[in-house]
């Protein structure tokens, strides 16, 4: 026993800077509480129990009556309150007086909630003991009184002395400590006692609810991160506060003895989880952040080695939970100071709080907290009592103000990159355009460098053929003087017809073959009327040549002019007909006329460039030329394609 | 072309010309003296003298050169129309291109006269002209066409004035397909003159057209530069 109390001692020592007096006991008679006085609503009971240690767990309560074991009985020091893990029963000797004419009333309250075992020995008025078991490891029905703490009522008559027996067995830290109260102050300080918790229990709740959906908004893992750290700390929590055992599981034995233990180290890694990814400490702290999950993995190999034997693994359990807890202060406050993130100053605070909080109830457990914090009232020790449901409830509150912060980061940097992004997309388009327009500009350039050549081309292909031949051969023939006005006059007539249909190709004629022939008709009806030749339109609408540029409209204007000329000057024809119609994917214009005929071979033997002009041009834009002629008339058909290719 | 029969009219058709080429002048003067009821009444040989000339008595058909050497014989059309507006204006052209020809009409002419015509068509283009018919080309009838089609659509109150008949764009449309006005006459079964007097209709709408587009072009800049 000795030695465990040493090793708990020394644990103390290493954390805090108070823990020098280590507890002492002095042998003395029982002081003996009077309980008719009534100055006080609740008197603390510590000064009053004599304490014996059964560490065989031998003795019964025959035993402890017994002179011989009576007087091995010790009295502590007032302030003790704990005997650190041990797996021996203590026994607590409490003697009460009624010194009033009345029979007195009182409510013993036994202040340590996780008290595995609890029996209580009340005397009757025969001198015969009544006796109680209950305890964390008992269903709580067992309880003579409903509270999360364990309450005996207690009746003494008038002018009367009563010694009660306390035996108390625990796989947890055993502490002690109670109060004896009187009645109704008892049931006011319960309604207050309960009220508290449940603002902590509220507060807590809301988190969790506030976080979980706020998980299931955003699928941001931190947030469900958060909300087991939460459920864990109030699992914690109401496991400690003895609330855990009324409500949530009144009737288990093992788990209402490990709980505490198992949540608290959930809770633990839950918190390292959740700071990983806020502090982002695989990126900013990456060796510290194996540290970290070596610490995540430790505390969750803990909990198989609780469930497996409690009392075997809680103290390494409880050394690893301080150097989390030393740890997490120090790379919180790495974060906050050096790196100069301001989220790790919510954790620094966050676990400061922590660490005093545990601080605190380890003092107050172990009696070593200032007696001016003890000697006051239960009700003015609130802080005290409630250091641990506060302390959570500033954690969760911290964190979540983490969230909230790192939520407005996220939100920020989203707006900036938002900006960022949006200036970028301009900029960008900006010289996307400038290039399209650049490109743009240099394709007309070369367009319409390449439209001017093809046309000068074209001119002068057609100048070269046309125009210009016509008019050399007009001069050779003036200047050998063989030749009338008359005749002059009709080769420079046919000079110019050639011009105004080279113009006439030129104009926009929108695919329009019709348009074409109608173009041909005006410019030519001066010489057909003057020859007295009668000319037959029957035309029917074609569809739309895509092709028909003004190129490939000369083509066909200078094809059709030459079967004019042809029929002008050979066929001695009276009538000509000019048709279209549909055929094949294309159109055929037909010209017919009544004249005499010719014979192909020998029109295209004599030399004459006509035929052979026409079949090169028809060639040249995918067209097809054909002839039948016989001595009653000779019948051109052009068959165009509808499509080019 | 039917040639009417006005050679025992009383009153000859007085012509006035505006041409600076010696050679078509000769041309112009000869066809005239060819006719009896034809009568050149003045020769202007630039721009200037054609302006001075729309000082004196109208003519009843003014033929223009549009290239004078002191200017462009449009400013002498477009003076005519406001001086002479009883005169019926032709523009003298060797082609008869779609770019000379349209300008012309908008500025106010009534037909164009091209200039290797015989001696024979060109009294008879006259006559036409004179008696309300215009003469017309497919590329020219096509182009008209369009330009009632698109283009800037005018202030709503014009509207009336310039929206082509429904016999106007029919006209229109079987000029485009190659049918001369005596095809047309007898497709449509109205007589040739009515179809030559629709083109003439055509013709001053266009004129009215060009004229609301420039100012309703001119109101929009104004309001663009106000």
């Amino acid at each position: 026993m000795v030695e465990r109390r040493s090793r708990w001692a020394a644990l103390i020592i290493l954390l805090s800077v108070f823990l020098i007096v280590l507890s002492s006991s002095a042998f003395a008679v029982d002081k003996v509480l009077d309980v008719s006085r009534l100055d006080q609503r609740e008197v603390w009971l510590g000064e009053y129990f004599a304490v014996l240690e059964d560490p065989g767990l031998a003795l019964t309560l025959t035993d402890v009556l017994s002179p011989d074991i009576a007087r091995l009985f010790t009295i502590p020091q007032a302030t003790t309150r704990s005997y650190g893990y041990t797996r021996s029963a203590y026994w607590l000797r409490l003697t009460l007086r009624n010194a009033s004419g009345k029979p007195v009333e009182r409510m013993l309250e036994f202040s340590v909630p996780l008290i595995s075992s609890i029996q209580f020995h009340q005397p009757m008025a025969d001198g015969s003991y009544q006796s109680l078991i209950t305890g964390n490891a008992t269903p709580f029905a067992t309880r003579p009184y409903p509270n999360r703490l364990f309450v005996f009522p207690l009746t003494l008559p008038a002018h009367s002395d009563q010694v009660v027996y306390l035996r108390l067995q625990s796989v947890g830290a055993m502490l002690v400590g109670g109060n004896l109260w009187e009645p109704q102050a008892f049931h006011d300080h319960e309604q207050i006692d309960y009220i508290a918790q449940a603002w902590f229990f509220g507060i807590a709740t809301a988190m969790i609810l506030f976080n979980l959906l706020l998980f299931f908004a955003l699928r941001d893992v931190v947030y469900l991160l958060y909300t087991v750290f939460a459920v864990c700390t109030v699992v914690a929590i109401s496991a400690m506060s003895g609330l855990a055992k009324e409500f949530f599981w009144p009737n288990t034995t093992l788990w209402s003895s490990i709980a505490v233990g198992i949540s608290f180290v959930a809770m633990l890694a839950a918190w390292l989880l959740f700071m990983r990814r806020m502090l982002n400490t695989c990126v900013n702290v990456p060796r510290t952040d194996w540290v970290i999950k070596g610490f995540i993995g430790l505390l969750l190999l803990f909990p198989f080695g609780l469930a497996y034997s409690y009392q075997t693994f809680i103290l390494p359990a409880t050394l690893v939970f301080f150097a989390t807890g030393i740890m997490m202060l120090s790379v919180s406050f790495y974060c906050a100071v050096f790196q100069r993130q301001r989220m790790a100053l919510f954790f620094l605070i966050a676990c400061g709080v922590f660490m005093t909080n545990i601080l605190i109830a380890m003092l107050f457990a172990n009696n070593q907290l200032p007696s001016i914090f003890t000697s006051m009232y239960q009700s003015q020790r609130a802080l005290i009592t409630y250091a641990l449901q506060i302390g959570s409830a500033m954690e969760m509150l911290l964190l979540a103000f983490a969230l909230a912060y790192r939520f407005n980061l996220i939100r920020s940097q989203a707006i900036q990159d938002v900006n960022q992004v949006n200036a970028s997309l301009s900029a960008r388009l900006a010289a996307r355009e400038a290039e399209l327009i650049e490109s743009h500009e240099k394709l007309r350039g070369i367009e319409h460098h390449q439209t001017l050549s093809d046309e000068r081309q074209r001119l002068m292909q057609d100048m070269h053929d046309g125009l210009g031949s016509s008019l050399i051969s007009a001069l050779r023939v003036v200047e050998n003087g063989k030749i009338g006005e008359g005749e002059v006059a009709q080769v420079l007539k046919g000079c110019i017809d050639d011009l105004k249909l080279a113009i006439d190709s030129m104009e926009p004629v929108e695919r329009d073959l019709l348009l074409l022939l109608a173009t041909l008709r005006y410019r030519l009806a001066p010489r057909l009327e003057s020859t007295g030749i009668s000319l037959h339109w029957a035309v029917q609408d074609v569809p739309a040549l895509d092709w028909l540029d003004p190129k490939n409209s000369l083509h066909i204007l200078r094809i059709l002019q030459e079967a004019f000329a042809n029929i002008i000057k050979h066929t001695q024809a009276s009538e000509i007909h000019v048709a279209t119609r549909l055929e094949k994917n294309g159109v055929v214009v037909s010209i017919t006329d009544n004249g005499k005929g010719f014979d192909m071979a020998s029109a295209q033997q004599s030399g004459g460039k006509g035929l052979s002009n026409q079949l090169r041009r028809a060639k040249s834009i995918g067209a097809d030329i054909q002839w039948r002629s016989t001595h009653e008339g000779t019948c051109l058909s052009l068959w165009l394609p509808q499509f080019a290719g | 072309m039917l040639t009417m029969p006005l050679a025992n009219s009383p009153t000859p058709i007085h012509v006035a010309l505006v041409e600076d080429d010696v050679n078509f002048q000769n041309a112009f003067i000869e066809a005239l003296n060819g006719s009896t009821d034809l009568r050149l009444v003045a020769v202007a040989t630039c721009r200037a003298e054609g302006l001075a000339l729309l000082q004196a008595a109208p003519a009843d058909v003014l033929v223009v050169d549009l290239g004078l050497p002191d200017g462009s014989g449009i400013d002498v059309i477009r003076a005519a129309a406001k001086l002479w507006p009883g005169c019926a204006v032709m523009v003298s052209t060797t082609f008869g291109d779609e770019m000379h020809v349209m300008q012309s009409l908008e500025a106010g002419a009534a037909g164009y006269l091209l200039k290797d015509s015989s001696s024979a068509s060109m009294v008879n283009e006259i006559r036409d002209l004179n008696s309300g018919g215009s003469p017309i080309s497919p590329l020219i009838a096509r182009q008209v066409l369009t330009r009632f089609r698109t283009g800037l659509r005018p202030p709503r109150e014009a509207d009336e004035a310039v929206t082509l008949s429904e016999r106007e764009r029919e006209t229109l449309d079987l000029i485009t397909r190659g049918f001369s006005a005596k095809e047309i006459a007898a497709l449509m079964q109205v007589s040739q003159h009515t179809v030559q007097t629709y083109v003439r209709r055509i013709y001053s709408k266009l004129k009215v057209t060009s004229k609301s587009e420039a100012i309703f072009a001119a109101s929009k800049l104004g309001v663009k530069h106000g």
